[in-house]
């Protein structure tokens, strides 16, 4: 990416070099991948309420699963590990999380699942909640869509 | 006690000792990494991706690493994320925080030598990697859900951006430092 002024050794010129290469690749290889996610993510997304189903994970254990397409609004709270809380909002056949008690929230940030089509995480609570159906699952399930 | 540490910008084996002067900067960095760690926190976060963050603090493990070396640049890693985890309340956080930065420090310190201390660019962008990779690991062990590697692309792009961004900003703060005991 960058050579120091002066003459780096012929070892550290061909490291620097495969480094850069390195990052390169990775970069771009994601980059790759995030773009065709997301035109993949866009032109499945038909009807939320299409054959959708959500998977609560807290601390490692499926805890929930609820069928998007036959669920109706409602409201509920996970407490997973150490006592952290998150309200699960299900509403309109989506699902996001309303309220956590971790400090980041990106959770809550991150807002319903159908908007994005990631699984929703929150780290500190130990809570996953993972889609299936039209939107994710494009490519297959959402794990099978990780192939590298 | 009073080790020259002028000349002693690169490549020490450090002191065995901490001299008062080499204490007093350790713990102005550590302080400073705190702050600026405080500071990011306080950034909304444009971008909701769980792990994405600016990791600015990495700017001082940088600095450290590179003017005190690896064992320094541990003890304010260390001395860091616990006071910032007990001060800001992220306890649960704090084994994220300790796995991604012990891989990034490790990986920092390896590539640093790999490349003679040149290019630290590259060495800041491994940092940042590894630090994504340290976290993800943690969380794919905490939550056993395979679900979250999804997030790898994001975390890869994010880490090459802000791991350039910090690592350039440690560049320049060196070259002004480079008078600091």
């Amino acid at each position: 990416m960058k050579k120091e002024p002066g003459k780096p050794e012929k070892k550290q010129r061909i490291l620097t070099a495969v480094f850069t290469a390195l990052i390169a690749a990775l970069f771009l290889l994601s980059l790759t991948v995030i773009v065709l996610k997301t035109v993949a993510g866009r032109s499945g997304v038909t009807d939320p309420a299409d054959g959708r189903i959500a998977y609560i994970y807290s601390d490692g254990k499926q805890v929930m699963r609820i069928d998007l397409t036959a669920s109706e609004d409602r409201t509920f709270v996970i407490t997973g590990k150490n006592g952290g809380t998150n309200m699960i909002c299900i509403s309109d056949h989506d699902i996001c999380v309303l309220e956590a008690s971790c400090p980041d929230r990106i959770c809550v940030h991150q807002g319903f699942s159908h908007v994005h089509g990631l699984p929703i995480v929150c780290l500190p609570n130990r809570l996953v909640i993972t889609v299936t159906g039209s939107a994710t699952g494009k490519e297959g399930d959402d794990y099978d869509a990780v192939t590298y | 006690m009073t080790q020259s540490p002028i000349d002693d910008s690169r490549k020490k084996s450090p002191q065995k000792a901490f001299g008062p002067r080499h204490l007093a900067m350790l713990a102005i960095f550590a302080a400073l990494s705190m702050g600026i760690y405080a500071l990011e926190s306080m950034i909304p976060n444009p971008i909701p991706i769980p792990g994405i963050k600016l990791g600015l603090a990495n700017i001082i493990t940088l600095i450290v690493l590179k003017k005190y070396g690896l064992r320094d640049a541990a003890l304010v890693l260390l001395v860091r994320i616990l006071l910032s985890s007990l001060l800001f309340g992220n306890l649960v956080g704090m084994l994220y925080s300790v796995c991604g930065g012990a891989l990034c420090l490790c990986c920092e310190y390896v590539i640093d030598r790999l490349l003679a201390g040149r290019a630290l660019m590259i060495t800041g962008i491994f940092g940042a990697l590894s630090h994504n990779a340290g976290q993800l690991m943690t969380a794919m062990l905490l939550t056993a859900v395979p679900g979250v590697l999804v997030y790898v692309p994001y975390l890869v792009v994010s880490a090459v951006l802000t791991g350039l961004l910090t690592s350039l900003a440690a560049h320049h703060s060196l070259k002004l430092l480079k008078k600091l005991p």
